[in-house]
């Protein structure tokens, strides 16, 4: 387990870009960031990753091997996309055939003996991700790993990242597009004025009214976005994060659940 | 932990790809080239001429290794590796790799025309070893990840070079050149050639490793 405690980084004579971070990242766990530009994910996830040593506070269980995807990966490089996972791989000591499937699945385009300078943006990114899918294991810190995918792609990240963190791995990432939040038991942060948050979207949420069969209602209470529900007589009214109110509202319908209203919930009171 | 080869094997052929490391390289064999070619006189005045040039052409050297990776994609490479320190140790042992095969061609090849005794090409290879080791020194504190911007690393380098040659006989740069270049008959036994030599080279290595290291320490607080 990677644990951050109090953590805060400044640059230089600046302000904290973030401070008193605390937060535990279990194995096999999935977590998203989510924050507005310059809100310090990227800082967060750099200090996960070793590159960059909090200002305060401490960072422990860091393994040796650790993956890591940067924000917008590089194109124009003279490397072929073959040299590079080579040689990353052998960096790592691990097998670049490895990746080969990877590359397969993300349906690569490119041409991999050529310099990474003539890759499309999507394809120097899934380049960025095979070396990041490199290791066996260790925690994969990834910034916007979806940034520049194609659909495709895009929707066989989060089965890919599923199958990493069942084996146990770590993964901090980053995602503006939401992609993230359609993957099973995602842990989703926000970072607000420097500081850790649960993320609850932005802020507007909805009012759902159901009727459901007995005992879903446990169920329903740990659904990604809801916060907090009530029953009234048969009625079972719950709070959601309107990012995630059509998920609840498929989710519902499939557990056997009726719906009897839906309407906005104006502002919510935030969460500390 | 996997060994340093694969990773001085990826950053050596950065290196060699970005062709940077051309100029400083003909500098050096240029002004080696001017100094022995014809009639050179003494050995060893010769030898501290090469001995100051190789001083800037290994800083320029270290910049060029330390700069030659796309600044992203050193990130990547700095996680995958273990940390700043064992890039940075790469970074520092390429540029001393290619300062020990300048100093080894501009020793051995003089010698061999001009018919330098053993003593003599000791003296001359020593001098260039640790004034162009001093000069790696110097590029990796004015390199990435200390220095980001080109322009301000070659006013640092020049700086500190200018500064260097005008505080005289100061160890390791200062003494050394101090040392050959007033001997147009060899160094005189009560000038202690052997110690001079071998302490200048024992402060350049810790130098190396301090540097090394606080570079590094540099790139985890700052990037």
């Amino acid at each position: 387990m990677i644990a951050l405690e109090q953590v805060a980084k400044r640059y230089g004579r600046g302000a904290p870009v973030v401070s008193g971070i605390d937060l535990e990242l279990a194995d096999g766990e999935i977590v998203v960031l989510a924050g507005a530009n310059g809100s310090g994910k990227s800082t967060v996830l750099r200090m996960v990753a070793g590159l960059t040593k909090p200002s305060a506070g401490k960072i422990t269980g860091i393994p040796p091997s650790v993956s890591y995807l940067p924000e917008s990966f590089p194109s124009g490089l003279r490397i072929t996309a073959d040299e590079y996972l080579k040689a990353m791989a052998a960096i790592r000591g691990a097998d670049v055939t490895k990746v080969d499937d990877l590359l397969a699945e993300l349906r690569f385009t490119g041409d991999r003996t050529q310099p990474m300078g003539a890759l499309s943006k999507g394809n120097a990114q899934k380049i960025g991700l095979a070396q990041a899918f490199l290791a066996d294991s260790g925690p994969m810190v990834l910034d916007e790993p979806w940034s520049g995918l194609d659909q495709l792609a895009s929707d066989r990240l989060g089965p890919l990242l599923l199958a990493e963190a069942k084996r146990d791995r770590v993964i901090l990432l980053t995602d503006h597009g939401g992609f993230a939040h359609r993957i099973e038991g995602v842990r989703a942060l926000r970072l607000r004025d420097g500081e850790l948050v649960p993320d609850e979207g932005s802020g507007a949420a909805m009012l759902v009214e159901l009727r459901c069969p007995p005992g879903v209602r446990g169920k329903i209470k740990r659904m990604l976005g809801v916060q907090s529900s009530q029953s009234d007589d048969s009625i079972l009214s719950v709070r959601v994060a309107q990012e995630q109110c059509d998920r609840l509202l498929l989710a519902v319908l499939g557990a056997g659940c009726s719906v009897v209203a839906v309407h906005p919930a104006g502002t919510t009171v935030r969460r500390p | 932990m996997t060994t340093m080869t694969p990773l001085l094997n990826y950053l050596a052929k950065d290196i060699a790809r970005s062709q940077r490391y051309i100029p400083p390289v003909l500098a050096y064999l240029l002004v080696a080239a001017v100094v022995f070619g014809g009639d050179p006189g003494p050995a060893l005045p010769a030898y501290s001429i090469v001995a100051v040039m190789i001083y800037p052409v290994g800083a320029w050297l270290a910049v060029t290794c330390a700069n030659a990776e796309d600044p992203m994609l050193r990130t990547v490479t700095v996680v995958t590796a273990g940390g700043w320190l064992r890039v940075g140790a790469a970074v520092t042992g390429l540029a001393c790799t290619i300062v020990v095969v300048l100093t080894v061609l501009g020793s051995v090849i003089p010698a061999i025309v001009h018919g330098y005794s053993v003593t003599e090409i000791a003296t001359g290879a020593s001098a260039q070893l640790i004034t162009g080791l001093a000069g790696v020194v110097l590029g990796v504190l004015c390199g990435r990840p200390v220095v980001r911007k080109i322009g301000i690393s070659a006013l640092a380098v020049i700086v500190v070079v200018l500064v260097t040659f005008a505080a005289g006989k100061v160890p390791p740069v200062g003494a050394v050149i101090g040392l050959l270049s007033q001997s147009d008959h060899g160094i005189a036994a009560s000038q202690h050639p052997g110690w001079v030599l071998g302490g200048d080279l024992a402060i350049v290595l810790v130098l190396l490793v301090g540097a090394t290291w606080l570079a590094a320490e540099i790139g985890r607080r700052r990037d």
